[in-house]
């Protein structure tokens, strides 16, 4: 039998429809490396998250562009790796809300980046030449 | 496609939704037409069954969250019932298990009504 391989990456469309494949297709790989079911719901979360965010804010002129998503297995971590051309938005620098003054306003958005920098360890972005590299990782 | 099941009844004063599959992106806003059209045909107090919804991203907390702002402002709100081990985790890691009013069943978040 075959080892599972320490790496995978998906190539999506910009297409919310396309978004259960990615979800499920983390899930059965993180399955494979025996990961924790509880982590494995963060990072499906947060992976799930971060391409929403790509998809609903990224221009008309980028819909064509792909998403990649690769996620790596290292010694007691799983890195995400999330590239895609865009503008530069970084959302390790965004104003996190106060989710008691979120939730008393009533608020329906917003909460997708307090979702990925809540439930990863770390995260990192970069952009250079239009290429937006998100990084998230989770110890396991 | 991801898959979204929600089904209601009416308990006296007390409208039970039951939510069911994936409550993301793409299922939100069908979330969001059905709850709000329970508010619009007089719903107030609302108990929302959550034992097989198997995932929620933030779109879907934000539907439950707009809501629930929607009925406090008409002297009601949205409790939540029966939510099961996952999600459990994933409210409780985001803070919001602390916000939103839990039951373990229907019935209790029927009960917890009485008097308001």
């Amino acid at each position: 039998m075959a080892a599972t391989p320490n790496n995978m990456t998906v190539v999506l469309p910009r297409l919310t429809s396309k978004l259960d494949l990615l979800r499920e297709t983390i899930v059965d790989f993180l399955k494979g490396h025996d990961i924790d079911e509880g982590i494995i719901s963060r990072i499906e979360l947060s992976v799930y998250e971060a391409v929403v965010n790509i998809i609903e804010h990224s221009r008309p002129e980028y819909r064509d562009r792909e998403i990649n998503v690769e996620c790596t297995m290292r010694d007691n971590e799983v890195l995400i790796t999330v590239t895609n051309y865009g503008d530069n938005f970084d959302l390790t620098k965004a104003d996190l809300p106060d989710i008691e003054k979120h939730y008393k306003s009533g608020k329906m958005r917003g909460l997708g980046i307090y979702f990925i920098r809540t439930l990863m360890d770390t995260v990192e972005y970069s952009h250079v030449d239009m290429i937006s590299t998100l990084k998230m990782v989770k110890k396991i | 496609m991801a898959v979204f099941q929600y089904s209601s009844t009416k308990h006296g004063g007390v409208t039970v939704i039951h939510i069911g599959g994936s409550l993301d992106a793409e299922t939100s806003p069908k979330f969001d037409s059905k709850i709000k059209g329970e508010i619009d045909k007089g719903a107030r107090k609302i108990v929302c069954n959550m034992a097989h919804l198997d995932y929620i991203a933030s779109a879907g907390l934000g539907v439950l969250i707009a809501a629930n702002d929607i009925l406090s402002k008409q002297g009601g709100e949205i409790r939540l019932s029966a939510m099961n081990e996952k999600i459990k985790k994933i409210f409780k890691l985001l803070g919001f298990i602390r916000l939103f009013k839990l039951f373990e069943s229907d019935q209790k978040a029927i009960d917890s009504f009485k008097g308001l």
